[in-house]
């Protein structure tokens, strides 16, 4: 794992993209979570409720997920790369092997995964340290482990598109779609029950929407007839997205071997 | 007993209802020094293909090292596979730590160091790869494939866009390492590199085997002798008494005439002087490997 992660860090760390799409994630999650706390919420719960302790846990990872398609569209240009530079296939001949060229990536998006976790978690700290009127500091820090898990996913998707695809442009397309729409897609066609097992669903609920709760609360007492479809347990959830991910890894890598490089 | 480095056994590489390759038999010795001829699609960057991993074959199986397909084979062969494969962005010296790294190689900088030297690239070794001409490149390539000193050399094409210096260049580091007794396979439309550097030939045409042997086979097997005498019918009758002689091709002006390796230029003007033919020209034409080829070829 150190010789493979090794290797990719000989690639990426003079790769002028990488370093601009880190840059960007780094400078995006403060300012959006910095625009939250100058909007003023008339029916929702004060900005102390927003970014304070607890629940800045829940809202930074919610925010922080969707500011994830960035770094996901950096890992299918890393994948895509590889395959147009023809460098994938010269490391095969140079003696590694196809599952070394799959896990080598899947390090990377590990790496990634955690080091995006790290700085949401310290991001997280320091508005949840400014806004904080008492909260608890440690309560709700499993989110963080839900949205590792949702980063680490999402990415493996993203590798998987960029495998199978190979063409940086449509594979950063296939990507933008599958992030963006497909939850939508499917839950249209299969009813939400069904859907939210399925892949993006299953990783996008890992970090929900914070304020579900309270908005089906109110839209319930409006509406008496509303269905509230049972949600899945958090901790099941992020078994079966584990799963997910390591499908995603597995399909890559068979695609990989049974292909011609 | 030499040392069996690749063993080929009944290869074959369809791509659909197209046979890219079709039972392929070969055997490298070590030090051998071993050429794949052919025309455009005729297989050679398929068989190169399958051999350093890149390409999987439908049937058939190799070992290189009597070690099978093992991955860490490839670390112990140096590549040039079609075009130079490097990472853009990065410099010679950055893209042949990525080499140095996956192959393993200790002391990689002092390697790193000889191998930019050896291809001439060494004042450029801070530019980026895609600075480069594509003469650099294909040096680069060379450079890398050489890094760590490997038991093998795989190169396919390996003047491709070089200039008739660079050519040469490279053509002399080839035969160099060949001296040290490394081996190399080498495929090759360039008919005079194959003949001046291996030793044995494959020659393939839509991915069959037309011919497998040693180069002296091809170039030399028959010795071809072009006289001109007063008498031409008469010189002809003589020569066709000579064993094993044919005419090959007869003009006004002369005759060429194939006679056993054996029959030297000197042994034909002393044949016919001594049955009273004086010969006005006599001149010996070696078959040249493109001869062959075309003949085989086509």
């Amino acid at each position: 794992m150190k010789e493979l992660l090794k290797i990719e860090f000989l690639k990426i760390r003079h790769y002028t993209v990488f370093k601009a799409f880190m840059i960007i994630f780094a400078v995006l999650l403060p300012l959006a979570l910095f625009i939250v706390s100058m909007i003023k919420f008339p029916t929702f719960p004060s900005q102390s409720r927003i970014l304070g302790f607890p629940e800045v846990w829940g809202n930074i990872t919610y925010i922080a997920g969707w500011v994830n398609l960035l770094p996901g569209i950096l890992v299918v240009a890393l994948v895509c790369n590889e395959i147009t530079f023809k460098t994938q296939k010269q490391n095969v001949i140079d003696g590694l092997s196809r599952l070394d060229v799959i896990l080598s990536k899947f390090y990377v998006i590990l790496l990634l995964s955690l080091a995006i976790t790290v700085y949401v978690f310290i991001i997280g700290l320091i508005f949840g340290l400014i806004y904080s009127s008492g909260g608890s500091m440690t309560s709700g820090l499993d989110n963080l482990f839900f949205f590792f898990l949702q980063t680490l996913g999402i990415f493996s998707i993203a590798l998987f598109l960029a495998v199978i695809i190979r063409i940086a442009a449509l594979s950063i397309l296939a990507y933008i779609f599958v992030f963006l729409f497909m939850g939508l897609i499917i839950q249209n066609a299969i009813g939400e029950e069904l859907s939210m097992w399925m892949p993006t669903n299953m990783l996008a609920d890992l970090t929900p929407f914070p304020l579900y709760d309270a908005i089906v609360n109110m839209q319930s007492k409006v509406d008496k007839n509303m269905v509230i479809v049972e949600d899945i347990n958090p901790w099941m959830r992020a078994l079966v997205s584990s799963l997910y991910t390591a499908g995603f890894i597995a399909l890559s890598f068979f695609t990989m071997k049974k292909r011609d490089l | 007993m030499p040392e069996t480095i690749l063993k080929i056994e009944n290869l074959c590489k369809n791509y659909g209802n197209l046979k890219a390759l079709t039972n392929l038999n070969v055997t490298v010795e070590r030090g051998m020094v071993y050429g794949i001829l052919g025309p455009n699609g005729s297989g050679k960057t398929t068989t190169l293909g399958i051999l350093v991993g890149v390409l999987n074959a439908s049937s058939g199986t190799f070992s290189w090292f009597g070690n099978g397909q093992e991955d860490a084979n490839r670390r112990r062969i140096g590549t040039l596979l079609e075009t130079p494969n490097f990472y853009p962005y990065l410099n010679a010296i950055q893209n042949l730590k990525i080499v140095s790294k996956i192959k393993r190689i200790e002391n990689a900088d002092d390697e790193i160091e000889k191998v930019l030297r050896s291809v001439s690239l060494y004042s450029r070794r801070t530019s980026e790869f895609r600075s480069f001409s594509l003469g650099m490149k294909q040096r680069l390539a060379i450079g890398s494939a050489l890094l760590g000193g490997p038991d093998v050399l795989v190169l396919d094409e390996p003047t491709n866009g070089l200039d008739p210096q660079g050519i040469a260049e490279i053509r002399a580091l080839i035969i160099a390492i060949a001296k040290e007794g490394k081996t190399i396979i080498v495929a090759s439309h360039q008919l005079d590199e194959i003949e001046k550097i291996c030793k044995r030939v494959l020659i393939l045409k839509d991915g069959i085997t037309l011919k497998e042997s040693a180069i002296d086979e091809l170039t030399d097997k028959k010795r071809q002798i072009a006289i001109s005498a007063v008498d031409l019918k008469g010189l002809e009758e003589l020569v066709l008494q000579i064993k094993g002689a044919k005419i090959a091709k007869s003009t006004h002006l002369e005759l060429l005439v194939e006679v056993p390796e054996s029959f030297s230029a000197a042994a034909m003007n002393q044949y016919c002087f001594e049955n009273g033919v004086v010969l006005n020209s006599l001149k010996e034409i070696k078959k040249s490997l493109e001869d062959q080829f075309l003949e085989i070829v086509n």
